[in-house]
């Protein structure tokens, strides 16, 4: 028997046809699990249904009236605040602009150079580290360059395998400790 | 809506702030009603009603007069409520705090009426606290105040199938948790 159908129709409460009632009417007759559950659902709803309204507490205009006094205080409290931060925060950052367009020791003008003169210098600095590095390997014998692209090779490889060694130690330990 | 509702929401939008006090006056019940089953305690249910005011009172040039005003209201609430229940957690709920009970209140039940009034309420509030806050919502939504899916969709900002999907499954949560209270109690009762 399928009980999912019938149990889905009386907790649904979709609109059904005339002939899915019959059937759930009938399916109720003979099945005692359905039928409980329905019988458990009408008394829940009922219960919730005819509840009584809940009066508000008496005196609520009352009370309503002082919390929105309060609150309007409050807000307009809280808008003077906004005000004078958003002009104190204007008038700082005019004032902060001033200083550096117009002062001579932090104009605007001085820095622009101050920080393109920087640029250069480095971008100097990689070009002659580049060309060091460049005429090194030109007056290098090639054994040499293998030799020592080799030893780079084997540090490497020693590296990996000691952290490769290291981490499964430590996943052996863990292992062990927790037997 | 009323024709007197209607009036009143044009004259707070353009800053009639008694115009809006009115509007709190008439509509402070369903707001109150909903924020108190959401959040189970009467407290936070009236701080949250008085956000839910204050938030609709800010955002009032944003309303759209073609929609009920009650939904608009109820789904700032509903969604302040969800916001509240995520970050604060409400795991039991206080039965002390139920306004009925308030022995200073001259209409107050017999306690008969009261102890049968109580045990209903726990067993709603049980029944509800089971549900997510987003589910819990669109239960009271649909069965307490009536609104359709589609109504549900639009005031928590869900699709039609996810508010559908997330009904379907609260109906079975609540179907399984008063099961249980059936077996429950059967259980109390041969053992008695």
């Amino acid at each position: 028997m399928n009980h999912d159908h019938y149990r889905n129709l009386i907790l649904d409460e979709e609109p059904i046809t005339p002939q899915e009632q019959a059937d759930l009417d009938q399916h109720l007759q003979s099945c005692e699990e359905c039928a409980r559950l329905s019988r458990a659902l009408h008394k829940s709803l009922n219960i919730i249904s005819s509840a009584p309204e809940v009066q508000a507490p008496q005196g609520f205009t009352r009370n309503w009236l002082v919390e929105f006094e309060r609150r309007k205080r409050a807000q307009e409290r809280k808008q003077a605040r906004t005000l004078i931060i958003a002009l104190s925060s204007g008038i700082l950052v005019v004032v902060l602009a001033a200083l550096i367009i117009f002062l001579p020791e932090f104009s605007l003008i001085s820095l622009t150079a101050g920080l393109i003169t920087t640029v250069v210098q480095l971008a100097g600095t990689f070009e002659r580290v580049w060309t060091f590095l460049v005429s090194l390997f030109q007056s290098t014998r090639p054994s040499t360059l293998v030799f020592t692209l080799f030893i780079l090779v084997a540090w490497i490889l020693l590296a990996c395998f000691t952290l490769g060694l290291s981490v499964w130690k430590l996943a052996i330990k863990k292992i062990e400790v927790k037997k | 809506m009323k024709q007197l509702d209607q009036q009143w929401i044009e004259k707070a939008r353009h800053g009639d702030e008694e115009a809006f006090t009115m509007l709190v006056e008439t509509y402070q019940t369903p707001v109150y009603n909903l924020c108190f089953r959401m959040l189970g305690e009467s407290t936070a249910a009236e701080d949250a009603a008085q956000e839910t005011f204050w938030r609709a009172y800010q955002n009032l040039k944003r309303y759209d007069p073609q929609r009920p005003f009650t939904t608009w209201l109820l789904s700032i609430a509903a969604h302040y409520c969800i916001d509240q229940q995520r970050k604060r957690r409400y795991p039991v709920f206080e039965l002390d705090e139920f306004p009925d009970f308030d022995l200073a209140d001259p209409e107050i039940p017999n306690p008969e009426s009261a102890a049968i009034s109580n045990a209903e309420d726990e067993v709603l509030h049980q029944l509800i606290n089971k549900l997510t806050p987003l589910d819990r919502a669109a239960v009271i939504l649909k069965y307490w105040y009536g609104c359709s899916e589609e109504e549900i969709a639009t005031m928590l900002s869900l699709t039609i199938s996810a508010v559908k999907s997330r009904l379907h499954r609260s109906r079975q949560q609540l179907a399984a948790f008063a099961l249980q209270q059936e077996s429950f109690s059967l259980e109390g009762g041969i053992e008695q």
